[in-house]
């Protein structure tokens, strides 16, 4: 009992508790998707007995190719959207007295902590053909009487946008608030103009935040459907989708979950080559 | 020189692609039309059709219970995790910190389906049970993460203080430490309690009959064209009791920092 | 005077890193004992220990003739005033102060006449229920300082206390910790980088090097008999310089003479290194067939700091007054034995 908050059993005793739980219902789940990918299907959508390769063969699919592309693209493309958002957002909140970034703050949390569901349904209420903004772009002229503003890509990718801004935001926010401002105030005095400071001084400031936070809305978008689902067309399917239909509709378990794999392994590559990238800046900034 | 506006521009207009489909959404809770393209009068009428739609106040009152349990299983969890990653660091800790941060990175989606995974590759019916086991593993790791922050300020001098004046470790842990961190461990448990509420993706994988939450409820409903105004009327009131946690969690983080 | 606290051998590593070598100490009741040193020389460490925070892989520690090694803190009569204080944030001045009697289970009555007694001793009886966050500097160190006398400890522990604070408030502070210990007798162990509140303050010194004490002392005798050359360069300024004994004194690699004090001997003809305090060289007007040259002035105020050159030697000189010597004059100088210290390290 002497070093109670030190010593190494207290160490086991403490994390035993979270690891275990994290341990079966996180870690061995995530094993379990790429074993079922090798496992048949049964008719009740579970898995059979036995081992197939009939799922991981099913990869072949040639629809796949186009569904994986649009799914990387449609991500990329929000997650760009969002950090060119996110970045001069952040400085801005940064240099805002603190009473007002509380009040911002809440502006941003908010919508964020909303249900998922109601916030997509409210895009799909605001770009309905009977809607507000499809009203109100029709009587400005804007807008044919014809074009629909929903299920299309434009409309599954602002609603990405609109879903994952804050897992951008937030990130850079922290960032921005740690970075010392006078070193903008420095790069001026030396000559730099507002552009050269915001990239070469600011944006290396915030570079760890504004990372961290575009690969929170990359693997996000990356595993969405229920966004295409709701606001986009059949032609804006991505593969989250399909992973759905294959689990529930078609009940083939293995299906879904060989595709779930791929995704799974591609993110934990992801995921460990930024890992990777902080040690290494964190070793090269201890020297 | 003056500053660029550009910026603030920006910023305005992010808060607005934030807030506005959510103020048009209660503006229209009180819209006589279906679909809300026009103001065709003031009504509460979808209150009353809500008010009688016994099950959507079923699945509230699920997803309350679900809530609850998991808010009280995460928050101890999460607090000890967060504790153990703050006080140790070797090589039990480099791989309890990947299971926490992990799946914070990782979209439901893939949670979802894990979990589903386990439970069929098992054959554990899904039911209010399972939905649990799973609010439960994703929050964890948010009350960690929120309770680690407290603790990053934490002076661990405090408690060789208390230790210094008498205290013995259990003394210590009730006298100095909970009180310092319940500020962070109520906002973490705030916080899950708003996530186990709100989760759809996860909890879709995991339900099974008669384990219908709120969220699921509402997707249901949005099948359904006849029920769209009564989601504006239900979303209105869930973002009222978000706006009222949202508010006090951020009270609570400002509690106990001193007047700079 | 009895000898309060004594430290026996202890030795602690981190690593391959000797935080403390073999490291005895005795420390009398009711005396203020300094650990003074450079960070990282171990005294850090060795607080650490006396308050029980941390065990010694070698060697003993005992408090009145009780070993008091393998004692909790919490059961060590000891009590420390930590660097940044380490005031409860969510207790207010008086809550921090109660928080051991509380512990200890006093009673009502005897917990608020003692915090009352404390709070009329470090002046804050009008700051009594205002939380750390509200009070200055000197206030927080003086609650902090309540807060670990209230317990009546046998010896308390003071890491740093001045450390955080500006240069007036640190001197106005050591006036008042002095007065402090004689109003309450206790044993105080100051741990200190600081040379000038060491040596204001304390009755005796221990000065600490690389995990090992280099001696032990009054302050006075600390600064007139440094026992190595690192003591003599620690306090104060010095001058180390290597000679050989001659009659009545030094002769130095430069050719200066430096005689010794009374009482110290050595053999004609014995390598021999000294220390010789600025303050007791003397600057005369010199010719240019002198080789002294001044090369750099340095006003102090009371004084004048000199660097002199010559002969592959560099002299500095302390001397009262304005400056009298200009850049680049040409000077004499003469060493008073007052100054001069032997030192253990033969040389060269």
């Amino acid at each position: 009992m002497k070093h109670v908050f030190r010593g190494r059993t207290t160490e086991w005793l403490l994390t035993t508790p979270s690891l275990l739980w994290l341990a079966i219902f996180f870690a061995l789940p995530a094993g379990l998707i790429l074993m079922a990918a090798f496992r048949p299907a049964d008719l009740h959508g579970g898995l059979g007995d036995g081992w197939s390769l009939a799922a991981v063969h099913a990869l072949a699919d040639p629809s796949y190719p186009a569904l994986w592309f649009r799914t990387l693209w449609l991500s990329l493309v929000a997650t760009l959207i969002c950090l060119a958002l996110a970045l001069p957002a952040g400085y801005h909140l940064a240099r805002l007295p603190r009473r007002r970034q509380g009040v911002i703050l809440l502006l941003i949390v908010l919508p964020f902590l909303t249900n998922f569901l109601i916030r997509v349904f409210a895009w799909k209420t605001l770009l309905h053909p009977d809607g507000p903004l499809t009203r109100l772009l029709q009587n400005c002229g804007i807008l044919s009487e014809d074009t629909l503003l929903l299920y299309n890509s434009g409309a599954v990718l602002a609603v990405l946008v609109y879903v994952h801004l804050p897992f951008a935001l937030l990130p850079v926010y922290a960032a921005a608030e740690r970075f010392d401002f006078c070193l903008l105030d420095a790069a001026r005095d030396l000559g730099a103009g507002a552009w050269k400071r915001f990239w070469s001084v600011f944006l290396p400031g915030v570079g760890a935040g504004a990372g961290a936070g575009a690969l929170l809305v990359l693997t996000g978008c990356l595993g969405q459907y229920v966004v295409p689902q709701l606001v986009g067309g059949t032609d804006n399917e991505m593969i989250g989708n399909r992973i759905v239909q294959r689990a529930f509709s078609d009940r083939n378990l293995p299906e879904a979950a060989a595709l779930s794999g791929v995704l799974l392994i591609a993110l934990l590559l992801v995921l460990m080559a930024q890992a990777r990238k902080r040690r290494h800046s964190a070793r090269e900034a201890g020297l | 020189m003056k500053r660029s506006r550009l910026p603030a521009t920006l910023t305005a207009l992010v808060l607005l692609f934030l807030n506005a489909p959510l103020a048009v959404l209660v503006l229209n809770s009180f819209n006589a039309s279906r679909f809300g393209g026009t103001w065709e009068g003031f009504t509460w009428q979808w209150y009353e059709r809500l008010w009688q739609a016994d099950e959507v106040w079923d699945a509230f009152l699920l997803s309350l219970r679900l809530a609850t349990a998991t808010t009280l299983a995460a928050t101890v969890l999460g607090t000890l995790a967060a504790w153990s990653l703050h006080r140790f660091n070797g090589r039990l800790q480099h791989v309890h910190r990947a299971l926490i941060v992990l799946p914070l990175a990782l979209p439901e989606l893939l949670m979802g389906m894990a979990l589903l995974s386990l439970f069929t590759a098992l054959h554990i019916p899904t039911g209010p049970l399972t939905i649990w086991a799973a609010h439960v593993t994703f929050c964890i790791s948010y009350v960690a993460m929120v309770v680690l922050g407290r603790l990053r300020d934490f002076d661990t001098h405090l408690l060789d203080a208390a230790r210094d004046l008498g205290a013995g470790p259990w003394q210590v842990a009730y006298r100095v430490l909970l009180p310092l961190l319940l500020p962070g461990i109520l906002a973490g448990a705030l916080l899950a309690f708003t996530l186990s509420m709100d989760d759809f993706v996860i909890t879709f994988f995991v339900s099974g009959p008669g384990s219908t939450t709120l969220p699921l409820r509402i997707a249901s409903m949005m099948k359904t064209s006849r029920s769209l105004p009564v989601i504006n009327a239900l979303s209105t009131l869930l973002l009222c009791a978000t706006f009222l946690a949202a508010a006090l969690s951020l009270r609570l983080g400002r509690r106990c920092t001193p007047p700079s | 005077m009895d000898d309060s606290l004594v430290i026996d051998a202890v030795s602690r590593r981190f690593g391959a890193l000797r935080a403390l070598d073999d490291v005895s100490l005795s420390i009398r009741e009711g005396e203020i004992f300094s650990l003074l040193g450079p960070s990282g020389c171990g005294k850090t460490t060795l607080l650490r220990l006396l308050a029980g925070f941390d065990a010694p892989e070698a060697g003993r520690i005992f408090l009145a003739g009780k070993d008091i090694t393998a004692l909790p803190p919490e059961h060590r009569p000891v009590n420390t005033v930590f660097q940044n204080y380490a005031l409860f944030p969510h207790l207010s001045v008086r809550e921090n102060i109660a928080f051991g009697p509380r512990l200890a289970g006093w009673s009502r009555s005897e917990l608020r006449t003692a915090i009352d007694r404390m709070l009329a001793l470090v002046k804050l009886e009008s700051h009594a229920d205002c939380k750390p966050a509200q009070l200055s500097g000197g206030q927080k160190q003086r609650t902090a300082l309540a807060r670990a006398l209230v317990n009546r400890p046998r010896v308390l522990l003071l890491d740093e206390p001045l450390a955080a604070l500006d240069l007036k408030l640190r001197q106005h502070l050591l006036v008042e910790l002095a007065s402090l210990h004689r109003e309450v007798g206790t044993t105080f162990v100051y741990v200190t980088h600081d040379q000038g509140e060491a040596m204001s303050l304390s009755h005796r010194i221990a000065v600490m090097n690389r995990g090992r004490v280099e001696q032990v002392d009054e302050p006075e005798r600390l600064y007139r008999q440094p026992a190595t050359a690192f003591v003599a360069a620690f306090i104060g300024n010095t001058n180390i310089v290597d000679g050989r004994a001659e009659s009545g004194g030094v002769r130095l690699a430069d050719g200066l003479f430096a005689p010794l004090p009374d009482g110290v001997n050595a053999a004609s003809g014995t390598s021999l290194r000294l220390s010789v305090r600025p303050e007791h060289m003397r600057l005369e007007i010199g010719g240019l067939e002198d080789p002294w040259r001044v090369a750099e002035v340095v006003f102090g105020g009371p004084h004048t700091q000199y660097w002199v050159e010559g002969r592959g030697q560099r002299w500095l000189i302390q001397q009262p007054g304005p400056p009298a010597f200009a850049r680049g004059a040409a000077v004499q100088l003469r060493v008073e034995s007052a100054g001069v210290s032997l030192l253990p390290e033969a040389g060269s």
